[in-house]
């Protein structure tokens, strides 16, 4: 979901700085960080698709059923764009999260890290607790407008749902696990 | 066209190992990885977008009209996978 993918990215980005912590406090420069590159990996390979994936599978789902527009992305230049621009949104505020982590464990703000990470899930969690229950009928805008769709539990959409979590979460503990390996050996050389 | 996109891909990620060629032969490991944030962030922020803004405005013309089942993404993880892919 739109409203849920930003605020996750940033999130993601922090929750990566804080898995860097050893390396980012000991290097100074924010831009050319050794750890953006392998970060930006899993951001473009691992996070971004899995939101466009969902918005091109089910795009009136993605956006929670807010507008009609979203669905309509044939020959529409404006509509197709928006779908490109969700996805760079998403790994420009990845690295956001990533460089502002790492500003402030060089600034010696630690705490500003993890005050980071709590806001971010908050902020994730937000359209689910204000749009409760919105994400468990599944179909088209006009549809669930008329009270229509299929449950959540049902194929296809439950399918494709699981698949992308499960790769979501697989390339998100390994890369994490590697990143966090990374940061140490380029601490210990240091 | 996805046909020339991806070629145009691999062709992006050469001119710019050409472009890095000093930085490449030197073997300075620091410098590559700062390199290699460069190409990946150019290929994910402009490179990318690009196919896949075409395959969702115009997805028959993007597979050089081969494929009918691009039109019709909606409600097919399968299908969806292909724009995920790209």
């Amino acid at each position: 979901m739109i409203q849920v993918d930003l605020p996750a990215a940033f999130t993601i980005g922090q929750t990566f700085a804080l898995l860097s912590k050893k390396y980012l406090q000991q290097e100074p420069d924010l831009f050319t960080s050794k750890l953006l590159g392998p970060f930006n990996v899993y951001l473009s390979c691992g996070f971004a698709p899995g939101g466009l994936f969902l918005l091109v599978g089910w795009p009136a789902w993605e956006g929670m059923y807010s507008v009609q527009w979203i669905e309509n992305s044939f020959n529409n230049p404006l509509i197709a764009a928006f779908y490109v621009l969700f996805v760079i949104a998403m790994i420009l505020l990845g690295n956001a999260g990533y460089i502002l982590g790492h500003f402030w464990y060089k600034t010696k703000r630690d705490v500003f890290v993890i005050a980071g990470i709590v806001a971010g899930i908050f902020l994730t969690a937000l359209p689910f607790i204000l749009n409760w229950g919105c994400w468990s009928q599944i179909g088209t805008y006009a549809e669930i407008q008329t009270g229509g769709g299929y449950p959540f539990g049902e194929p296809p959409f439950f399918n494709g749902w699981l698949g992308i979590m499960c790769y979501l979460f697989i390339t998100g503990i390994l890369s994490g696990f590697w990143i966090r390996g990374k940061s140490r050996k380029l601490a210990s050389n240091n | 066209m996805l046909a020339m996109d991806i070629p145009i891909a691999a062709m992006s990620g050469m001119i710019l190992a050409e472009g890095g060629k000093k930085l490449i032969m030197s073997n300075d490991k620091n410098k590559m990885l700062l390199m290699r944030f460069i190409t990946l962030a150019y290929a994910a922020i402009f490179i990318a977008p690009t196919p896949v803004y075409y395959f969702l405005g115009w997805p028959a013309w993007e597979v050089n009209f081969m494929w009918p089942w691009v039109d019709h993404i909606i409600d097919h993880p399968l299908r969806a996978s292909f724009a995920y892919v790209c």
